[in-house]
């Protein structure tokens, strides 16, 4: 990172960027669960890391430390960046190693209540590693979930995206028709 | 890595830049309470623009159990973040202050309060100390506030802090910046 105090910061090119860090909680009902995230119109997405947390007991049970597979998949371009699935253990830390807690302190009602009832164990945060992958706007960012045995599943996994919407700038979207 | 004394230093041109933009760290700072969401808020103040790099933060994860509050390691937090600005939101859904938040989790002194049935303190585990800033560059204008709606899933209050490291752009040097 570039010292401040050496150079002058740019507001119009601060400006320019957005982080958008994107979040879901799936729900692992099948071998093959995925997540899906359709970027705006207008903007592309730098995905910057990946984080991913899920419970230590499975679904049925008690079987401990349940395992999970990630694997990214760029439809735009219909191309894998990975070679295999990576297990999520070596991928994000700490992930698969949360106790969990069923919250039924609160009626499902309630604003409050998490989504399926399930509260995990506060961590250490994920992973350090960039990942720099650019989806086009428009594109899906799709995330396959494999690796679980039936019985062995946890319910939940709790993903999250953290990256930043870059204006195309170029697109007529912003006024600005390509020269 | 900037090497600072691999260079010559022009200590000149070096404080006339830091009057118009230096270091800052916005703290925002709130409790939930149970079972609710609360809207928590810092201002930008109208000194100048704020180039947020980097973001940390400290949670608790309270839980009333049957003998008084507890700690069980449990985090309750969701927050969704906003700029004030044209109230954009900067994460798609509430996210877990532990997925995002470091050094996270933090013992909290109200729990050693609570008695086991046999009379024995209830001691909650040690947090864990990894310290990894979170990434978070962002410009929020002058005179915005950065906002943070936090639900509390727990059946007793928890308490957060966030800090938002970045640089102070004075007023002035905003608009030398636009100009180029």
């Amino acid at each position: 990172m570039e010292s401040f105090l050496t150079s002058r910061v740019d507001v119009a090119t601060a400006q320019q960027v957005q982080p958008y860090f994107i979040y879901k909680r799936l729900t692992l009902a099948n071998y093959l669960e995925f997540f899906t995230f359709q970027i705006e119109s207008g903007f592309n997405y730098l995905l910057r890391r990946f984080t991913a947390q899920w419970p230590s007991v499975s679904l049925i049970g008690p079987f401990y430390g349940p395992m999970l597979d990630f694997e990214f998949f760029h439809s735009s371009g219909w191309k894998i960046p990975q070679v295999d699935p990576i297990p999520g253990e070596v991928t994000t830390s700490p992930a698969g190693y949360e106790s969990v807690e069923v919250a039924a302190v609160v009626g499902p009602t309630s604003p409050v209540y998490p989504p399926g009832g399930v509260d995990l164990s506060a961590s250490m945060r994920g992973s350090q590693i960039v990942l720099n992958y650019l989806y086009p706007w428009r594109d899906v960012i799709e995330l396959r979930v494999t690796g679980q045995l039936a019985g062995h599943r946890p319910t939940v996994v709790d993903i999250l995206l953290e990256g930043y919407y870059i204006p195309e700038l170029l697109n007529p979207f912003w006024g600005r028709q390509a020269q | 890595m900037i090497r600072v004394f691999s260079k010559g230093l022009n200590a000149s041109a070096m404080l006339a830049l830091q009057s118009s933009q230096y270091s800052e760290r916005l703290l925002m700072a709130d409790t939930v309470t149970a079972g609710q969401s609360k809207l928590g808020k810092t201002t930008v103040s109208n000194l100048g623009h704020f180039l947020c790099l980097m973001i940390t933060g400290s949670f608790e994860t309270l839980l009333l159990g049957g003998s008084g509050t507890i700690d069980d390691g449990i985090n309750h937090l969701r927050g969704q973040l906003i700029d004030s600005t044209g109230n954009r939101k900067l994460f798609s859904d509430y996210v877990p202050l532990s997925l995002w938040l470091s050094p996270g989790r933090r013992r909290s002194p109200t729990a050693a309060n609570a008695f086991q049935p046999d009379g024995a303190i209830i001691t909650s585990p040690a947090a864990n100390p990894l310290f990894y800033p979170l990434e978070f560059e962002y410009l929020f204008a002058a005179n915005s506030d950065i906002q943070l709606d936090v639900k509390n899933d727990s059946t007793a209050a928890c308490k957060y802090e966030i800090v938002f490291h970045g640089i102070r752009i004075l007023s002035g040097a905003a608009v030398s910046g636009l100009r180029r």
